[in-house]
């Protein structure tokens, strides 16, 4: 009886799984973005024998991957302001906001003041949080008495476009 | 099909659209904001501050004129594509507690996840914290979350975290003190039962049910027999006893609709044989893209429900095609034939569309013998030359008649519509 039991089990599992992956496949997922692959030449230097398969064009980039650490919780913005200049951010720069990173003293962050959105550098301090312009001819950001400092999403990397067209 | 121990979580986003907004528009926050249907109608969205002022759901924009203006009502139009993104996210974050078997995404802005698997080793309120705490965190949005025994439960449970502060946003029936149990179920109306509806809570209540309680206390195969099972499985449901299961697989289409309401009112047949074309042509890309065949199609007009002044004005009439299609030339050949039908002179027409029903995959449809394959296979030639241009270039590129053609007189209003931070020339601009 107990060899006859687990190959009944054995199929059950089976036939459910054949199920939901062809209903899986029927189930259009949306994507949002795309992805454009870049092949990759892998340079390796190997003392034994070459195995140019392998080795030549092995990975392809793909800047989705690269750039955005967790899609779910990733936003883009553009700036239209000089107050980060000096941090390499300029006008029409786009930034990649990841809303799920903490952030910490240094970061540069996408931030709420009374409502308002603004882009500065995260001071932590013995003065509480405070907001760094990197450009002298921009106030620093102190709050005042009943003002909240509501962080929207940390800073990961500026998207510049260097040729004007 | 009856369980006693499982556990359900329903999530619920608070007031999506209003919320969706505020997400990239923080001026509106603590505003008394409202989000209007389709070509600027009614009221679908209210932000907390809206209702307050006792602006219901699905009003039409004339009726709350006064209120709007005096209370500054900041009205917007329904930003959809947006809307659809943030959805999307909201769902993918609940995914990631369980499997994607124990999800169903029951609406754009509601989510069930079952839990039963995992009941053992969490506590279940901090669970719906954490789901709370991470799509606000994530996302912006703010949830309310409701834990029971059963879908029906988990829903009521939710109703009872929205309405009391004190919950938190997450209300726990699963661990709830069953004295504490009944002292919420009777105070919430009957009518608020998942599955219960307007219709049936005026019958429950002749009988003398009208909260939750009374109902969750009636014996079911006597409610069956005066109703129906599904009033029944909702009882057992309220008692604890799960009879519904989640549905994880959305179940496959039985119709298509595609219809919009005008921007101005429409009274030519001819601009209406042009917006029913693109109507088509929408609907048809939807058939495509879930591979599926079109036997039998609706044409409808309508002219305004809410003008007092002329009656109104409702046709439809139906037609079947030979052999089951996918063809966009056909549904608009089809559509444009059915409108001269039920067009009528002299009426100011508000809304038109079409219904494709009698739906079958396209993999699995049997041609009959007298077939002409060649004229199917050029259609097909046709149509995947369309779906490349319009995939390549753009859904407005390519198309049957003269409907894409911008400034139409029919179009769409849709005057304070949001940008749609989801696309490269739309972001949102950080400008301080």
């Amino acid at each position: 009886m107990s060899e006859i039991a687990p190959s009944i089990i054995q199929i059950k599992p089976y036939l459910t799984q054949g199920a939901v992956l062809s209903e899986a496949l029927s189930f259009k997922q949306v994507i949002p973005t795309t992805q454009m692959l870049i092949p990759y030449a892998l340079e390796k230097i190997s003392a034994g024998f070459p195995s140019p398969a392998q080795d030549y064009i092995d990975k392809a980039l793909d800047m989705n991957e690269h750039l955005i650490k967790n899609e779910t919780a990733t936003f883009i913005v553009k700036v239209a302001s000089l107050s980060m200049l000096n941090a390499g951010i300029d006008i029409d720069d786009e930034l990649i906001v990841d809303r799920s990173l903490n952030a910490k003293h240094g970061d540069i962050v996408v931030a709420l003041i009374d409502n308002d959105f603004t882009v500065k550098r995260l001071m932590i301090d013995e003065k509480g949080q405070w907001l760094k312009a990197e450009n002298p001819d921009y106030k620093n950001i102190y709050l005042m008495e009943g003002q909240e400092l509501i962080i929207w999403g940390v800073v990961t990397c500026i998207i510049k476009m260097i040729r004007k067209s | 099909m009856k369980h006693e121990n499982k556990v359900f979580f329903l999530i619920d986003v608070n007031n999506m659209y209003v919320s969706c907004e505020r997400v990239f528009d923080p001026s509106l926050n603590n505003q008394p904001v409202i989000v209007l249907s389709n070509n600027d109608g009614c009221a679908v969205a209210r932000s907390n501050e809206s209702k307050a002022l006792g602006i219901k759901m699905g009003v039409p924009l004339f009726q709350i004129k006064d209120i709007v203006q005096q209370n500054e009502v900041i009205v917007l139009s329904s930003n959809y594509a947006m809307y659809a993104e943030m959805s999307r996210r909201f769902h993918k974050i609940l995914s990631s507690y369980v499997t994607d078997e124990e999800v169903e995404p029951y609406s754009i802005d509601e989510c069930f996840v079952d839990f039963t698997a995992y009941e053992k080793n969490f506590d279940l309120e901090k669970v719906g914290q954490e789901m709370r705490q991470q799509i606000w965190k994530w996302l912006g949005l703010p949830v309310c979350v409701g834990i029971g025994r059963s879908k029906t439960e988990s829903k009521i449970a939710n109703h009872i975290a929205k309405k009391n502060a004190g919950f938190n946003s997450v209300c726990d029936l699963v661990s709830m003190d069953p004295c504490n149990k009944e002292y919420y179920f009777a105070q919430i109306d009957v009518s608020e039962v998942w599955g219960v509806g307007r219709k049936h809570s005026k019958k429950l209540q002749s009988m003398g049910i009208s909260t939750v309680l009374d109902l969750a206390c009636a014996e079911p195969r006597e409610m069956q027999k005066k109703f129906s099972i599904v009033i029944a499985r909702t009882i057992y449901e309220l008692q604890g006893i799960s009879c519904i299961e989640i549905e994880y697989t959305p179940p496959t289409k039985k119709q298509i609709v595609a219809s919009r309401s005008f921007g101005g009112r429409v009274t030519e047949l001819t601009d209406l044989k042009e917006a029913i074309s693109m109507y088509a042509q929408d609907a048809c890309k939807r058939l495509r893209d879930e591979g599926l065949l079109c036997g039998c199609m609706i044409a409808f007009v309508q002219s305004n429900p809410f003008d007092p002044n002329v009656p109104f004005y409702n046709k439809s009439i139906t037609g079947s095609f030979s052999e089951p299609t996918d063809c966009a030339v056909d549904f608009v050949k089809a559509a444009t034939r059915m409108l001269n039908e039920i067009y009528k002179a002299g009426i100011k027409y508000k809304k038109c569309g079409v219904i494709l029903t009698g739906l079958e995959p396209k993999s699995g449809h049997t041609y009959d013998l007298l077939t002409d394959f060649e004229h199917i296979e050029k259609k097909e030639c046709l149509m995947q030359a369309m779906d490349g241009i319009h995939s390549k270039f753009g859904k407005k590129k390519i198309g049957v008649g003269p409907c894409f053609i911008p400034g139409r007189t029919w179009s769409m209003s849709r005057d304070k519509l949001s940008r749609n931070p989801f696309r490269w020339d739309e972001l949102l601009i950080i400008n301080a």
